[in-house]
């Protein structure tokens, strides 16, 4: 492998690899846990189920987003100096609202959901102050990631003028200045990244002002701001995600991906997009102005194009017919792209008003975003987290163990959201800690196909994390 | 076929479809050819685009023709007031507020009813299913907010309405059935 000059982020970014994957792997115990109870398998403890959707909820949306910002500094160290300083702030600001939220669920017991539609928070059975815990553990994290992102930015502009970091220069049919398409695609995930966390910011003010004046808020209001943050910060993710392959692919294939007119055009379309594709959320608030249901439906449609057409068909003919060579790293990354087609494909049906009607809140919709997330975003940051303690611990690429944990996470992983897609289509309710009426008495049978095949993809997690962590030692005593 | 199955199959066929196609992609590493260059897809791609687009707004089209909203131009054949609390649902049949008439009250087959939905503490959903276990309609129901949904039973039985909107420690129990004849 050629030597690289050392990467200023390499032990930050071992820090942050190895947080999200610890977690990860408490976080899939507690989806395990979620299944077996909604199998009957284990009576006793129900009461502790919407405490750990809760947990389960927030943090996999959490440790996703920070796996893909986290990675994305790493490979931004090649063209632009975000500060240093920053990404250990941001770590430890992490890390420290990740122990509030903690405490806030698992002492007090806070159980409203990763999001939560207002009012919940103030009319559930646990005690006060565990929601105000829970708000003030969001609000630190939003603080640290909005800090990250104002620094990426800050990083961005230092190096390209804006409108070059987003590739207006292609789209006025000019070549100069480059602009590698990792600027532009991560530029434009970060500016709507910010966006989302405003959001957030507003609506955690919301909460605050209500609890100190008692003045009600207004519920419709509220769910659009929550969903505005949510669904941004987990497509944010994906995106951020894309990136990084199309900056580390190219490694593993010698084809490189050139900024030009069509992907600018493709990204910029995506930052306006993504801002009106959650109006999908709300469709069956039959309150909310109409436009807004028929914009939302025309977004999430067309907001499938750029992908399918840039970053899909893109990566398919990257690896054409090239001399890629085939690891652990490039595996995951292209099957990752395929998850994120097919979750996308779950997606796009769902976002169909008139399929919404049957759709809504059943479990199609963890269905396709397990897809998007365990089959896709997963596969990508494993396989790229993978590739980067190689590189810190200047190992061989050649790992022969990976064909045993591929089969075994591709497997597992799609026999665990095809439970989720069935049970969607038999009309089961999500979040439902279990299944007792008749009319949805196929519940427990998919949440015992869910478990069966989840623990196999359990199982290739704790492979791979084998793998990856004896990779880790190595590459921590590369930098000592 | 049921919708839901329909849905289902599509998604199943067009998911075969992008697994073959990756399956395709990686297998023709086996034989790498370097003069083969990225440029030669680009005449391929432009055409994908073209379909992509065709056959996302013709979906469009056809699917703004199918919204669940209430159309102007319908009037529905009985209201009835649907108030939703942690963890019930409440519907006021029309005619049963005095209550003692003896008669357990029902919903008539093939009218246009329309349900007003409401909440008295958090968001909740009312969603419809079918004696068969299919859910055949829904709408949210939001605290300051009434949503009206309309719906025609078509077949007489006994329909169970369930929570769809998560609401709290029991939201898996709340449940109310509405007798259609
Ligand atoms: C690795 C194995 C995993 C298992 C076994 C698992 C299992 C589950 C289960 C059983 C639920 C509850 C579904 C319901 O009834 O509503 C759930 C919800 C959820 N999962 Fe996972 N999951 C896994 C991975 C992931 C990943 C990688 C993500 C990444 C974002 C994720 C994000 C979520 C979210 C956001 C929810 C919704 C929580 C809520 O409704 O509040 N999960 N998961
Ligand atoms: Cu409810
Ligand atoms: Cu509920």
């Amino acid at each position: 492998m050629e030597t690289k000059s050392k990467n200023i982020f390499s032990s930050i970014t071992l820090w942050w690899m190895l947080t999200v994957i610890i977690l990860f792997i408490v976080l899939a115990f507690l989806g395990l846990f979620m299944r077996t109870e909604q199998a009957n398998l284990l009576p006793g403890l129900q009461e502790y189920f919407y405490s750990a959707m809760t947990l389960h909820g927030i943090g996999m949306a959490g440790i996703w987003y920070v796996g893909s910002m986290a990675g994305v500094i790493y490979v931004s160290a090649k063209y632009i100096s975000p500060s240093k300083k920053v990404q250990n702030f941001s770590y430890i600001t992490s890390v420290l609202g990740i122990v509030v939220i903690l405490i806030s669920v698992v002492i007090g017991k806070f159980a409203a959901g990763w999001y939560f539609l207002y009012p919940l928070p103030f009319k559930g059975t646990w005690p006060m102050w565990s929601t105000v815990a829970f708000l003030l553990g969001i609000t630190i994290l939003g603080v640290s990631w909005l800090v990250w992102n104002f620094d990426y930015l800050r990083a961005v502009s230092e190096k390209y003028k804006l409108h070059h970091a987003l590739g207006w220069q292609y789209i006025s049919g000019k070549e100069e200045p480059v602009t590698p398409p990792f600027i532009t695609i991560t530029t434009t995930s970060v500016i709507a990244c910010f966006a989302a966390l405003i959001s957030a910011v507003i609506l955690i003010i919301f909460y605050f002002t209500e609890i100190g004046t008692e003045k009600m808020n207004d519920a419709l209001l509220m769910k659009n701001l929550t969903f505005f943050f949510g669904h941004l910060i987990v497509n944010l993710s994906m995106y951020l995600g894309v990136g990084i392959v199309y900056d580390v692919f190219p490694e593993y294939t010698g084809r490189y991906w050139k900024n030009n007119r069509a992907v600018s055009i493709a990204w910029n379309f995506v930052l306006l997009l993504v801002l009106f594709a959650y109006f999908h959320h709300l469709y069956m608030d039959f309150a909310q102005p109409v436009w807004m249901q028929y914009a939302g439906q025309i977004a999430s449609y067309t907001s499938s194009i750029p992908a399918a057409i840039m970053s899909i068909f893109g990566t398919l003919a990257i690896v054409y017919k090239s001399n890629i060579k085939w690891n652990l790293s490039s595996s995951f990354m292209f099957l990752g792209i395929m998850g994120w087609a097919i979750g996308g494909i779950g997606a796009v049906i769902d976002s169909t008003v008139a399929v919404n009607t049957v759709f809504h809140n059943t479990l199609w919709v963890p269905a396709h975003f397990h897809t998007y997330m365990i089959a896709g975003l997963v596969m990508i940051i494993m396989g790229y987290f993978f590739h980067v303690v190689l590189e810190i611990s200047e190992s061989n690429r050649n790992e022969r163990t990976s064909q045993i944990i591929l089969g075994l996470y591709l497997i597992g992983g799609y026999g665990f959201v095809m439970a989720f897609y069935m049970a969607g289509a038999d009309s089961i309710p999500r979040r439902y800690s279990s299944y007792g009426w008749d009319v949805i008495s196929k519940g427990p049978f998919w949440a015992e196909m869910g478990l069966f095949f989840g623990l196999l993809l359990f199982l290739a997690i704790l492979l791979y994390f084998i793998v990856f962590f004896n990779k880790w030692k190595k590459a921590y005593h590369t930098l000592q | 076929m049921q919708s839901q199955k329909l849905y289902l199959t599509i998604f199943l066929l067009i998911g075969l479809l992008i697994v073959l196609t990756f399956r395709y992609i990686s297998r023709s590493t086996k034989n790498p050819n370097p003069e083969w260059v990225v440029k030669k897809a680009y005449k391929f791609r432009g055409i994908l685009f073209y379909v992509q687009m065709i056959v996302l707004f013709v979906l469009l089209f056809f699917t703004f023709s199918m919204l669940p909203y209430s159309k102007s131009n319908e009037t529905p054949n009985l209201v009835i007031p649907v108030d939703a609390m942690m963890f019930s649902f409440d519907i006021k049949y029309p005619g049963t507020d005095s209550a003692g008439t003896g008669q357990k009250p029902y919903i008539p087959v093939n009218q246009l009813i329309e349900f007003r939905v409401s909440s008295k503490d958090v968001n909740h959903d009312f969603a419809i299913y079918s004696p068969k276990g299919d859910i055949i309609a829904q709408v949210q129901a939001m605290p300051g907010y009434v949503n009206v949904l309309r719906v025609k039973f078509t077949e007489p039985g006994v329909y169970s309405a369930l929570c769809l909107e998560y609401c709290g420690m029991a939201h898996q129990i709340m449940k109310t059935e509405m007798e259609v004849k």
